[in-house]
């Protein structure tokens, strides 16, 4: 691809992860969530794989490792339910800490320390889906 | 009255089934799954439907007349499993083509 | 503890699949030996999860919470409900000792192929997928578990890695892809007439309207799809036969849940309908024929003993549903046995060939088993286990096969006398194809050197020839502990239910 390409699409990656990182951050207040951030953050590894083609080396074992750290943190989450109440507890809502700001049923303003143990799961799932949609993107442009 | 999106979904499922039937080629099969796909996730998301209803999310939301949630969480998950098995048929059918040198 | 059984049995093979890749950078044996304590530890759990339900009735799971806010008109919780009575903490445990069993075949047949840590993955994932279609208490959930089984069993076809593999991986997985959404459209239409996805509210809502059984149709399709009997078996020679024995036996154990939950969906939801149970009699007739006379022709081992799989499963579908037919007489309750009780036969008995066949492969390397020669003559004890699977499955008296065939026979009778003669003359014709095989491969004196069977997969298919031996010799036994309460949890829907 041409220079400019290059250079116009180096500009807007950082705003299309902080995007996507918006849509992961905000998965309990607004549409969207872990899958859908994830997802654009994936198009991201997608820009840069068309524009650069074959000069650029992406790391598997790098995406490889955060797919497997996103994976274990939510299943791992799920098990510290278990621990409290039971599978899937919301262990962390309406505990007034950290993310557990109790708010009232109904229309809100729509606070970001709310949610409980969702936006961490949110996060856990973005960045699975991001690295295993990138590596999915790479292996096929690679030709496996 | 007719409910075209019935119809839709119908013709989208119909559509999709004539494709995995008679398309050998392995892309177009591919597709044609995405396609039924699609009619079902149509089908899906027009059953939670209400006459000017809003996106079910109390964040900021002018009045409480929501569309239903669930079908909604039922899509997403579709969508999802969608994304898996297109990703693999299309891995399959690239290994394939590596081998045979056609689709 | 106790009452977070049922999760765990579900999360720890979960658990397990996602920490494989982590545990595969320390080596070989650290992998092994997590994989055998996840596999054994959930085993020991249904295990434990069966005593909990013997002696206190069903178990119910609601996830995310003990005691739920949202709760709907008809009492139950609005959330994903995990629910386990007699017949599914049964299937569980079976099904979990056998695929640990099959791990352990699994570790020497399988030790010279590359990317076993993904097999090793997908055979956690698809053992999830299994026990979820056992567990599940809403049908949505159900459709989750069918498209994890469908990718994870591609995944396990591709895993040999030539073209002929990949082939049938594709067709496999793009048939299944669109049988899910036969079961998400059926759901939907459920959905869409009562509103939840619960089965046990829908059971009590149900109209049995015309939509209803458009719903049921699509519902049933798919998990005979899943099943592979009659209508829809083409699948199951043509992925048989490139995949892996431990897969194949996996995507038996697949088959047979989802059986299971065809018939509980069928009773529990949709209530006892003679025209739907006299479709399945005739489904299941003409798979036990069709699997017969398809395997006649056949010259391939693999695809030999996936055709006589699928008349196996004809057997069970013919027990469980001229049961379902004849519910109001005493015969109704001992056909369902005998077809609950073929179920666990069943994947002894064709385990036992599979398990043997591919030892077979496995020594001499060879792409057509049926050109082999005298092979009994260098392994005696492999032509003693595989004539013992071959009279085990064909019905002959002291073994298993024959405990729970002839239950079948015997309570069909009452339904139409026609039906048991078509059983015992498919037993017969199964035992003449499998004769042949056995002449064909074991008999003779063969020249050729081979080297020693691995010792495991020799203990494995010591210990279902035990199984098969015990269960011939003490059915009785067998039947009070476990298959009577099951066949009264899969009858008494009303327990399963309503908690």
């Amino acid at each position: 691809m041409s220079k400019i390409i290059k250079i116009i699409s180096l500009i807007i990656l950082n705003p299309i992860i902080i995007f996507g990182l918006y849509v992961i951050v905000h998965g309990h207040l607004t549409p969207g969530g872990g899958f859908q951030g994830g997802a654009i953050i994936a198009g991201a590894t997608a820009l840069i794989l068309v524009v650069f083609e074959n000069n650029i080396k992406l790391s598997r074992g790098l995406f490889s490792l955060f797919e497997f750290l996103g994976l274990t943190s939510f299943i791992l989450m799920a098990f510290w339910g278990i621990v409290k109440n039971t599978f899937f507890y919301n262990f962390l809502t309406n505990s007034n800490g950290i993310l557990g700001k109790t708010i009232v049923f109904g229309i809100n303003q729509g606070y970001l320390n709310s949610g409980g143990v969702i936006p961490l799961m949110n996060l856990s799932v973005g960045i699975e889906v991001a690295s295993g949609l990138s590596l999915i993107i790479i292996l096929i442009t690679r030709n496996l | 009255m007719i409910n075209f999106i019935f119809l839709t979904v119908i013709f989208l499922i119909i559509i999709g089934l004539f494709g995995t039937m008679f398309k050998k080629n392995l892309i177009k099969l591919a597709m044609s799954i995405n396609i039924i796909s699609n009619g079902v996730n149509l089908f899906l998301i027009s059953l939670g439907y209400r006459q000017g209803g809003i996106a079910p999310i109390f964040t900021n939301a002018p009045n409480l007349k929501m569309v239903s949630p669930t079908p909604q969480a039922l899509i997403l998950t579709n969508i999802v499993i969608n994304l898996a098995v297109t990703a693999f048929l299309l891995s399959l059918s690239i290994l394939i083509y590596k081998k045979e040198k056609k689709l | 503890m106790t009452s977070h059984l049922i999760i765990l049995i579900i999360a720890i093979p979960l658990l397990g699949a996602f920490l494989l890749p982590l545990l595969n950078k320390f080596g070989k044996r650290i992998k092994y030996f997590w994989l055998a304590t996840v596999l054994g530890l959930t085993d020991i759990f249904s295990f434990f999860l069966y005593l909990l339900i013997i002696e206190k009735g069903e178990v119910v799971y609601t996830l995310g919470a003990k005691f739920p806010l949202l709760v709907s008109p008809q009492g139950f919780p609005i959330r994903i409900i995990l629910e386990a009575d007699a017949l599914s903490g049964f299937l569980s445990f079976i099904f979990l000792s056998i695929i640990f069993l099959i791990f352990i075949y699994s570790l020497k047949i399988l030790s010279n192929y590359s990317f076993l840590d993904k097999f090793y993955v997908l055979y956690l994932l698809l053992t999830v997928g299994i026990l979820g279609f056992l567990f599940t208490g809403d049908f949505f959930t159900l459709f989750v578990f069918y498209e994890i089984s469908s990718i994870t069993t591609a995944g396990l076809i591709a895993f040999f890695r030539s073209e002929e593999c990949f082939k049938s991986a594709f067709h496999y997985l793009s048939l299944f892809a669109v049988g899910s959404l036969f079961l998400l459209f059926g759901i939907g239409i459920l959905y869409s007439e009562y509103g939840f996805l619960n089965m046990g509210i829908i059971a009590k809502v149900l109209q049995f309207s015309f939509l209803d059984k458009v719903a049921l149709s699509l519902i049933a399709s798919s998990l005979l799809l899943k099943a592979g009997v009659f209508p829809f078996y083409f699948w199951k020679p043509e992925a048989y036969k490139v995949s892996p024995i431990s897969a194949i036996l996996l995507s038996i154990i697949s088959s047979l849940s989802a059986i299971y939950i065809l018939f509980r969906i069928f009773l529990g939801v949709f209530g006892v309908n003679l025209i739907f149970g006299w479709i399945l009699i005739l489904f299941s007739i003409f798979s036990i024929f069709m699997g017969i006379f398809l395997a006649i022709k056949e010259n391939n081992i693999k695809k030999i003993l996936a055709y006589l799989a699928i008349s196996e499963l004809g057997y069970i579908i013919l027990g469980i549903s001229s049961g379902i037919v004849m519910l109001n007489n005493d015969f109704g309750f001992k056909a369902i046995q005998g077809g609950l009780f073929h179920m666990v036969n069943d994947i002894l008995d064709i385990g036992l060939l599979f398990l043997i066949i591919g030892v077979v492969i496995y020594i001499t390397k060879s792409k057509n088993v049926l050109e082999i020669r005298g092979f009994g003559h260098k392994y005696p004890w492999l032509a003693g286990f595989f004539l013992l699977g071959v009279f085990a499955i064909s019905g002959m008296p002291p073994l298993n096969g024959f405990a729970s065939k002839i239950i079948i026979y015997e309570s069909v009778f009452h339904l139409s006398p026609v039906l048991t003669i078509i059983g015992i003359l498919g037993s017969i014709l199964i035992l003449a194809i499998l004769i042949k095989i056995f002449a064909i491969i074991f008999l003779g004196i063969s020249p050729e050197k081979y080297q020693p069977v691995p010792k495991t997969a020799m203990a494995v298919i010591f210990v279902f020839a035990i199984l098969m031996i015990s269960i011939g010799l003490f059915p009785g036994q067998f039947t009070s502990f476990f298959i009577n309460p099951a066949a009264e949890a899969l009858v008494s829907q009303q327990n399963y239910i309503c908690k």
